[in-house]
C-alpha cells in the first residue's frame, strides 16, 4: 500500500506544466460554453488543437499520430483533464472506435481514417443500442445483408450521442438472424456521408444532445466492416469491458480504480465545489454554512466522494451513479427554494447548477449499461449467483 | 470552475492498494487463526459475556497482542497490520477484547507507563479503553471492561488507569460485548497517567485508533454475513428457483458487496494516513472510515437476515450473531453521525475559511 506523494522528474513536471498552459490556451470561457451548449461536449477547434498535440490517442505512439505518452504521463494528462473538467464526450467515443479500427480494421481502411482521427479532422460515434434494446444490446435489430461483396444496411440506432460532429459511425448490426443473438451481430465503420443515413437530434432531461441515426438502403463496401463476419459481439465488448471498469485493474499503482464511475465523480465535484463556494457565501449577517444541516448535508457529500474513489471497476461504477443521483439531489434540497431557478434566471443559485446537476445526473445509472446490468455482473461473477433461467416459451 | 490553473505545488499521489508480502502473509495468518480458532459455536458459547479466555490465551500466545505496542525501542506493528488483524478477527466475531486491549496497551507503553497497569499489560491480561470524555456523572459504559484487569479512560479532564481490583460487573447488551459501568471509585488502583490538554490529546489519538480497528473489524464482520448471505441464496430454492437468481435478493447483496469492498478500501488507506504521521488527513480519513464501515456493517446485517426470510430470525442462524454485533460493537461509541460533524470540519479546513475550493 502507498499513497505518498510521487515524486515527480523535472521534465515530468514540465509536461504536467505543458498540458495546463495547453487547457489555459485552449478551453477558454467560450470553448467551454460552446462545448456545453453543443450537448455532446464538442467544439471542433478544441478537438483539433488536442489533434495537434497527439491528445486524442495519447498512449498511441507518435508514429502512429498519438501522443506517445508513458503512463505516468497519460496519468498527469488524465488528471489535470479531470480536475479542470474537460468535457470529452466525443473525444472519448473516438478514441473507442480508433481503437477498434486499430485492432480489426485492414489496412486500407486504418490508413485512410487513423490518420485524420489522430489530427482530430475525423471523428467517430458509438452505434450501439436501439429503441427496442436498451442495454440489452445482443437484441439490436438494425440488419446489414451481404449482397456480392458489398453490404446493404437498414434500421435505426438510438442514443448516437456525438453523430452531429462525427464522419463515422461503430455500427453493431445483425447479419445472420437465424443463430443465438451474440451470435449473429458484426461491426462496421459507417460514414456518415453515405447516401441513406439520415440523423435526427434528441433532446434529453439532463440538456444533452443525442441522436437517433436512421440507415435506409446504406450500401456499403465490404472494406467497412470491423472484424469477422457474425463476431461483432466480441470486437464490441472489448472496449465496452474497458467502459465498464472491467479486465482494467491499474497496475500501476497510480491510476483511479473506480472506472467509468470516475466520469460521474467528475459531475459531482464540479457541483459539489459550487455548493461550497454557495455555503460561505453570505445571506445577510450569516453563511449558510452556519446552519450545521448545511455543514452535514455537505460532509455526507464529501464523504460519498471518497468513497467512491475507493470503490473498484464495476462496483465504482455502480456507486458513483448512485451517489451523484442522490447527492446532486440533496444539494438541490440544501440551496432552497431559488435552487429551482433555470441559469439566467433572476436569483437563480450558482446559475442553476444545481438544478441542472440534478437532472444531468438521472442519465448516469443508465448509459454504458445501467446500473442493474451492473448488479447482474457483480451478482455473477463476484458472489458467483446464478443466473435466472429465460423463462420457456 | 474555470480559472482553476496550475498550481506548481500540485501533487500527484499514489493510489496503490495493493498489499505487500508481509502484509499479505500477516492477513492469512491471522485469517487462519481465527478461522480454525473461532467457529461461530464458539461465538454461541461465549454469550452473554463475550468473552473466550482459552481464545484470548492463545491469541496472546501466538503474539496477537504483543506485536501491537513496544516498551522499548523496537518497532511494533503498524497500525496497517493492526488493521489487517482487525478485519481477520471481525469476520470471525472473535470474542476477545483484542480492540480495547491494543487501544490502551499503545496508549500506556506512549506514555511510558510501567507501573500497576503497565504490569497487567505485560502478564497479556486484557485491558479496557473508555471511549467518552466524562465529566458528571463519573460513570461511563466501557467496552471489554467486564473482563479487563485495567481500564484506560478520560475521567474530569485526567488520563487514568484503573486496576487492582476484580471487572466491574457485566451489564447485557445487544451486541454480547463484555460492556461494564465503570467508575474510578470502584477501582483499588488509579493511576494519572496525564492531565489536561495533553491528556485529551491522547485519550483522541486512542480513540482514532480504536475508531480504524473497529471500522476493520466491521467490514469484516458485513463480509461474514455477505458470504453467509450469498451462500444461502445459492442453496435455498423457492418458486422453483436458487432465490440468489432473482434480482430482488441478488441486487440487494450486490449492494452489500460494493459497500464491503469500498470500505475495505477505504479502512486501509486511512490506516496508511493515520501510520504516516498526516494527522489533518488521517483525522478526514479516519472519521469517514468509521461512518462508512457502521453502515455497511448495519445494511450488510439487515441484508443478510433479509435474504434469509424467515430462517434469518431464529437464532439458528449467524445472521442474528452479525446482526446483533454490527449494532452493539460501534453503538457504545455513540451516534456514529457525530463524524459528520469531524468531517465538516475537515471541508472547514480545507475549502470554506481558504476561501476557496480545492480542485
Amino acid at each position: 500500500m502507498r499513497f505518498g506523494i510521487v515524486d515527480l522528474p523535472a521534465e515530468t513536471q514540465a509536461f504536467w506544466r505543458e498540458v495546463s498552459d495547453f487547457l489555459d490556451r485552449h478551453l477558454t470561457a467560450d470553448v467551454r460554453a460552446e462545448m456545453l451548449a453543443s450537448g455532446s461536449e464538442f467544439h471542433e477547434g478544441f478537438h483539433r488543437a488536442l489533434g495537434a498535440c497527439g491528445w486524442i490517442l495519447p498512449d498511441w505512439s507518435l508514429e502512429d499520430g498519438g501522443g506517445g505518452l508513458d503512463p505516468l504521463r497519460l496519468h498527469i494528462l488524465r488528471t489535470e483533464f479531470a480536475r479542470r473538467h474537460v468535457p470529452s464526450i466525443t473525444a472519448d467515443t473516438t478514441y473507442i472506435g480508433a481503437t477498434v479500427v486499430a485492432r480489426w480494421g485492414e489496412p486500407e481502411l486504418r490508413a485512410a481514417v487513423l490518420p485524420d482521427i489522430a489530427a482530430g479532422s475525423v471523428r467517430i460515434c458509438l452505434g450501439y443500442t436501439e429503441a427496442d434494446a436498451g442495454s440489452d444490446l445482443a437484441a439490436v435489430r438494425t440488419r446489414a445483408v451481404r449482397r456480392d461483396d458489398r453490404w446493404v444496411v437498414n434500421g435505426s440506432k438510438m442514443f448516437t450521442t456525438g453523430a452531429e460532429s462525427s464522419q463515422y459511425c461503430f455500427l453493431l448490426a445483425r447479419t445472420n438472424p437465424e443463430v443465438s443473438k451474440h451470435r449473429g451481430l458484426t461491426t462496421f465503420l459507417v460514414p456518415l456521408t453515405h447516401p441513406g443515413v439520415e440523423v435526427r437530434p434528441v433532446q434529453t432531461l439532463g440538456g444533452e444532445r443525442t441522436n437517433v441515426v436512421y440507415y435506409s438502403d446504406v450500401d456499403l463496401g465490404d472494406e467497412y466492416r470491423l472484424g469477422p463476419v457474425d463476431g461483432g459481439w466480441r470486437v464490441m465488448s472489448e472496449p465496452l469491458d474497458e467502459e465498464h471498469g472491467i479486465g482494467s485493474a491499474d497496475v500501476s499503482g497510480l491510476g483511479h480504480i473506480n472506472g467509468q464511475g470516475a466520469w460521474h465523480l467528475r459531475t459531482l465535484r464540479q457541483v459539489y465545489a459550487e455548493a461550497l463556494d454557495w455555503a460561505r457565501r453570505a445571506d445577510g449577517d450569516s453563511t449558510p454554512w452556519d446552519d450545521m444541516a448545511v455543514r452535514h448535508g455537505l460532509a455526507e457529500v464529501a464523504l460519498d466522494l471518497e468513497v467512491c474513489v475507493n470503490t473498484p471497476e464495476a462496483m465504482g461504477r455502480v456507486i458513483a451513479a448512485d451517489a451523484l443521483i442522490r447527492d446532486t439531489g440533496l444539494l438541490l434540497d440544501l440551496v432552497g427554494p431559488a435552487g429551482v431557478l433555470s441559469r439566467g434566471a433572476d436569483g437563480a443559485v450558482a446559475s442553476g447548477t444545481f438544478e441542472w446537476g440534478h437532472r444531468f445526473a438521472q442519465a448516469s445509472a443508465i448509459y454504458g449499461g445501467t446500473t442493474d446490468i451492473h448488479r447482474n455482473i457483480i451478482a455473477e461473477r463476484d458472489l458467483g449467483l446464478p443466473r435466472r433461467k429465460p423463462p420457456t416459451k | 470552475m474555470t480559472g482553476v490553473s496550475y498550481d506548481p505545488g500540485h501533487q500527484l499521489r499514489w493510489n496503490d492498494y495493493r498489499l505487500d508480502d508481509d502484509q499479505q502473509a500477516l492477513s492469512d495468518a491471522f485469517g487462519d487463526f481465527f478461522r480454525k480458532e473461532c467457529p461461530t459455536d464458539l461465538v454461541r458459547l461465549s454469550e452473554p459475556l463475550g468473552f473466550d479466555r482459552n481464545l484470548w490465551e492463545r491469541l496472546v500466545a501466538v503474539g496477537g497482542v504483543s506485536m501491537a505496542f513496544t516498551l522499548d525501542e523496537e518497532p511494533s506493528a503498524t497500525l496497517v497490520d493492526l488493521v489487517l488483524v482487525a478485519e481477520q478477527a471481525g469476520r470471525r466475531l472473535a470474542p476477545v477484547p483484542w480492540i480495547e486491549t491494543v487501544v490502551a496497551a499503545r496508549l500506556l507503553a506512549r506514555l511510558g507507563a510501567a507501573a500497576a497497569a503497565g504490569s497487567a499489560l505485560a502478564h497479556g491480561a486484557p485491558l479496557a479503553f473508555g471511549l467518552r470524555d466524562v465529566v458528571s456523572p463519573a460513570t461511563q459504559l466501557v467496552p471489554s471492561a467486564a473482563v479487563a484487569s485495567a481500564v484506560v479512560g478520560l475521567w474530569e479532564g485526567s488520563l487514568v488507569a484503573l486496576s487492582g481490583s476484580p471487572p466491574a460487573p457485566h451489564v447485557p447488551n445487544v451486541g454480547c460485548s463484555p460492556l461494564a459501568w465503570v467508575a474510578p471509585d470502584h477501582y483499588a488502583v488509579v493511576e494519572v497517567l496525564a492531565e489536561g490538554d495533553g491528556a485529551r490529546a491522547e485519550h483522541q489519538r486512542g480513540v482514532q485508533e480504536w475508531k480504524l480497528l473497529m471500522a476493520a473489524s466491521l467490514v469484516g464482520l458485513a463480509e461474514a454475513a455477505l458470504d453467509d448471505g450469498v451462500e444461502y441464496a445459492k442453496q435455498r430454492v423457492a418458486f422453483d428457483e436458487p432465490i440468489g437468481a432473482f434480482q430482488a435478493i441478488s441486487h440487494s447483496l450486490a449492494d452489500v458487496a460494493i459497500a464491503v469492498e469500498g470500505a475495505r478500501r477505504l479502512v486501509r488507506k486511512a490506516s496508511w494516513y493515520a501510520e504516516h504521521d498526516d494527522p489533518d488527513e488521517a483525522l478526514r480519513l479516519v472519521s469517514m472510515a468509521y461512518l462508512y464501515a457502521v453502515r455497511t456493517a448495519a445494511l450488510a446485517t439487515r441484508v443478510g437476515v433479509h435474504v434469509q426470510g424467515g430462517f434469518g430470525l431464529t437464532l439458528e442462524s449467524d445472521q442474528q450473531l452479525y446482526f446483533r454485533r454490527s449494532r452493539g460493537w460501534p453503538l457504545v461509541n455513540g451516534d456514529p453521525r457525530a463524524e459528520l460533524t469531524v468531517i465538516s470540519g475537515t471541508i472547514e479546513r480545507d475549502h470554506v475559511v481558504a476561501g476557496g475550493s480545492r480542485p
